[in-house]
């Protein structure tokens, strides 16, 4: 200590050496300022606790180490006081350190009065409490922390001392069960109030088996709040221990009502979920991104005839029809790649027993938040029976159809047989009975003569038109006639031949071009019959001039098969004989000698095997006629 | 028989020769018959009428039409003689004489004014009697 002015104040006893030691080897700072804080005396622990040595703390003011933040603080709380005299608290503030950092001291200032109560001097004790301080803080980082975390999880903590019948609630389990924190709490309000009765026996087993087994538990239960209202908790208990005994129970209370709720719902549509796909009558299928099996329903397995865990090691490919493998195939990669949603379509499965079966198929993408696909539900429908039923229908319609049209060109057919019966049958048979009367009432030989050659003539006229129906009839009555693989040409020449003469005489060039398709199956007979009446009139009605040409060519055209015959003969007028070319008995040519036969005969051969005929020609051009030898199947769709 | 009447002109357009002979021989015994005109088909008929179609005394008072005939059958006819029927300077009755006895014939005559009848074969002396004396 060295002589300062105003340090001879003090009068210092002969134990001034003792004093001397004990301030100096304080692990306190000790500090005499002047009444403005002005630093006179500062112990040596200065130095440990800041860095600075006491000399170059003397004469300076405090303030220029107090932290900036603290200094008004310390001039009011504790400066100020001390300096009018009066007794001071302590203060805690930073410090300034040599090396820049600040130290928390907690600094107790006390003045110096003279004998006339002025304040000569003050005196300072300081001690470093920034462990303490930091301490203290983090604790409150702690206790804000834990007191967010309590409000926000809704967790609140309890004791319950047995001994003491004394119950403890946190401020949270109050907010949670909504009571008033100032009523405090106890025991039998507790059971009597908050406890859900149903539950509360759960809760008291669990509280004996900690005080007497000291394990701890957790239950989930509940809870009625002050207003009423049932929610769901987790209480915690563990024993608390005072001398190895048990002493009681503490723990935490969570309010679990919202993820109870959230758990329920869960629950609730997992188990819809769950009933739609076990129970539904259609398959179900959970397919990833490789179109393997995830999950599947009994009624998709069923459909395939497999069980359900035979096919969870295949994939879809695996049991779709070979041929049907591309269809769906660019939907389901539309899905995988997040281009759609959801898709439709219908296609064939394989069963187990390998026969096909048609299902219709809806795929629905599910993926995350993120887009990412998760798996993609399928439901997948049976319609086998429903194509199997489609298919029948349309058969049945096409038969329908087809037993209609044919039933038409029947009603056409008897119309037709009753314009032969009326015209060409009841006319000779009139004439006979009239002969026949004219015959009983003739007066002379030579007119019963004539009669009787009338009588023949018309009889045999009868009897020529009644084979000829009965010719036709044969034909349409038996349209099954034996067909065979026939070589146009070579009916074709067999039929020229019989028409040599003619061809010569006429100097006919006829063209025969089969090369489009060269044979068919068909009645030899027939053909040969088409042939020969369709040459034969070409020739009959052949034009004076030119020289006749006679085309025959065969060709197919939109699945008919076509017999082509054209000339440039007279032609006829179809104007005025359209309806009647193909009619019994119709002539349109003088000079001729056609009975009307041939074109009748033909059109009934043809149509008796569903064919058809058409006629085009004008008048002194030539005729051309399209034979349709076989018409296209309907059935065939 | 009224054998005060008029002796009547006659055609009949019919192919079947027969029947014509038949038809011929019958409707002498009515001997209400001036004169009787036949053609085989109705292109003949037609080209007579046109020809003496200013001539009242040769255009006949009946003309007995067959339905069915080669070339120019009786509905044929019945369409061409519609065209200069006008024209004409007399206008006869004509019957369709068919021996179809289908309704649609029936009914197809019944449509044409032109047509005063259908008459069905075989045809008796009575019938043509009743027709050439009008007694129908």
């Amino acid at each position: 200590m060295e002589e300062r002015p105003g340090q001879e104040k003090i009068k210092l006893d002969q134990n001034q050496d003792l004093y001397r030691v004990l301030i100096e080897t304080s692990r306190e700072l000790i500090c005499l300022h002047d009444p403005e804080g002005i630093y006179l005396y500062v112990n040596p622990i200065i130095e440990t606790l800041t860095g600075f040595k006491p000399e170059e703390m003397l004469g300076r003011n405090p303030y220029d180490f107090i932290h900036p933040d603290d200094r008004e603080r310390i001039l009011i709380d504790s400066h100020n006081p001390a300096k009018e005299g009066k007794p001071t608290v302590a203060m805690q503030y930073r410090f300034l350190k040599k090396d820049g950092d600040y130290v928390w001291f907690q600094t107790l200032t006390q003045p110096i009065k003279n004998k006339e109560g002025k304040v000569t001097h003050l005196n300072t004790t300081s001690r470093d409490v920034t462990d303490q301080v930091q301490l203290t803080e983090s604790l409150q980082q702690e206790k804000k922390f834990s007191s967010i975390m309590a409000e926000l999880a809704k967790v609140g903590a309890w004791e319950s001392n047995l001994e003491t019948g004394i119950l403890y609630w946190s401020s949270e389990i109050y907010k949670i069960l909504e009571r008033d924190p100032s009523l405090g709490i106890d025991r039998d309000t507790v059971y009597q109030k908050y406890s859900y009765s149903e539950d509360l026996e759960k809760l008291r087993e669990n509280n004996l088996r900690v005080y007497q087994k000291g394990e701890t538990y957790s239950v989930e239960h509940r809870m009625v709040t002050g207003t009423g209202r049932v929610i769901w908790v987790r209480t915690q208990g563990k024993p608390a221990y005072s001398d190895g005994r048990i002493v009681g129970v503490y723990g935490a209370m969570q309010d679990i009502t919202l993820s109870k709720l959230v758990e329920e719902e869960i629950r609730l549509s997992e188990k819809k979920f769950s009933e739609a796909f076990h129970s539904s009558g259609n398959g179900i299928i959970l397919l990833d991104r490789n179109g393997h099996f995830l999950e599947l329903n009994q009624s998709f397995a069923k459909m395939l005839g497999y069980e359900p865990d035979e096919l969870l090691f295949k994939s879809f490919q695996d049991v779709t029809y070979p041929e049907d493998l591309n269809v769906g195939a660019e939907a389901f990669r539309k899905i995988i790649d997040g281009e759609r949603d959801s898709a439709q379509f219908a296609k064939r499965y394989l069963h187990k027993k390998g026969h096909i079966v048609w299902v219709f198929i809806t795929g629905v993408a599910v993926r995350k938040d993120s887009g990412e696909l998760m798996f993609i539900v399928s439901q997948i429908q049976d319609i086998s029976r429903k194509r199997i039923l489609e298919n029948i229908l349309r058969e049945k319609n096409a038969r329908l159809r087809s037993v209609g049209n044919h039933l038409k060109e029947r009603i056409s057919q008897l119309e037709e047989f009753n314009q032969i019966v009326s015209h060409n049958m009841r006319s000779p048979i009139g004439n006979i009975s009239t002969l026949v009367k004219f015959l009983e009432e003739a007066e002379t030989e030579k007119e019963r003569v004539e009669y009787m050659e009338y009588l023949k003539t018309t009889s045999d006229q009868l009897l020529t038109t009644l084979n000829e129906i009965v010719e036709v009839i044969k034909i349409r009555q038996s349209p099954k006639v034996v067909s065979e693989e026939i070589q146009f040409e070579s009916v074709f020449s067999r039929v020229k031949a019989m028409f040599l003469g003619q061809i010569l005489e006429y100097e006919a060039e006829i063209i025969a071009d089969f090369s489009e398709s060269p044979s068919i199956v068909y009645p030899q007979v027939y053909l040969e019959s088409i042939f020969l009446n369709l040459l034969s009139n070409s020739l009959k009605y052949r034009s004076e001039s030119p020289h006749p040409v006679i085309r025959f060519r065969t060709y197919w055209s939109h699945g008919n098969h076509i017999l082509e015959v054209q000339d440039n003969g007279l032609g006829i007028d179809l104007n005025k004989h359209g309806d009647q070319i193909f009619k019994l008995h119709k002539r349109f040519h003088r000079n001729t000698d056609g009975r009307g036969l041939g074109l009748f005969m033909t059109k009934n051969q043809i149509e008796s095997l569903g064919g058809e005929i058409q006629v085009e020609s004008t008048p002194g051009q030539g005729t051309k006629f399209i034979i349709h030898l076989s018409k296209a199947n309907e059935f065939a769709i | 028989m009224n054998s005060l009447s008029k002796k009547q002109k006659l055609i009949l357009v019919d192919d079947d020769a027969i029947f014509v002979e038949i038809a011929k021989r019958t409707i002498e015994k009515t001997g209400a018959v001036e004169s009787l005109k036949v053609f085989p088909d109705g292109e003949g008929a037609i080209s007579f009428l046109k020809e003496h179609q200013s001539e009242p005394d040769i255009i006949p008072d009946f003309i007995f039409l067959d339905i069915n005939m080669p070339f120019m059958d009786g509905w044929q006819f019945l369409d061409e003689y519609a065209n200069f029927v006008n024209a004409l300077s007399k206008k006869p009755e004509i019957y369709m004489v068919s021996s179809s006895v289908d309704d649609s014939d029936l009914r197809r005559a019944k449509e044409i004014p032109l047509v005063k009848d259908y008459i069905v074969k075989p045809v008796s002396l009575d019938s043509f009697k009743k027709i050439l004396t009008n007694q129908l």
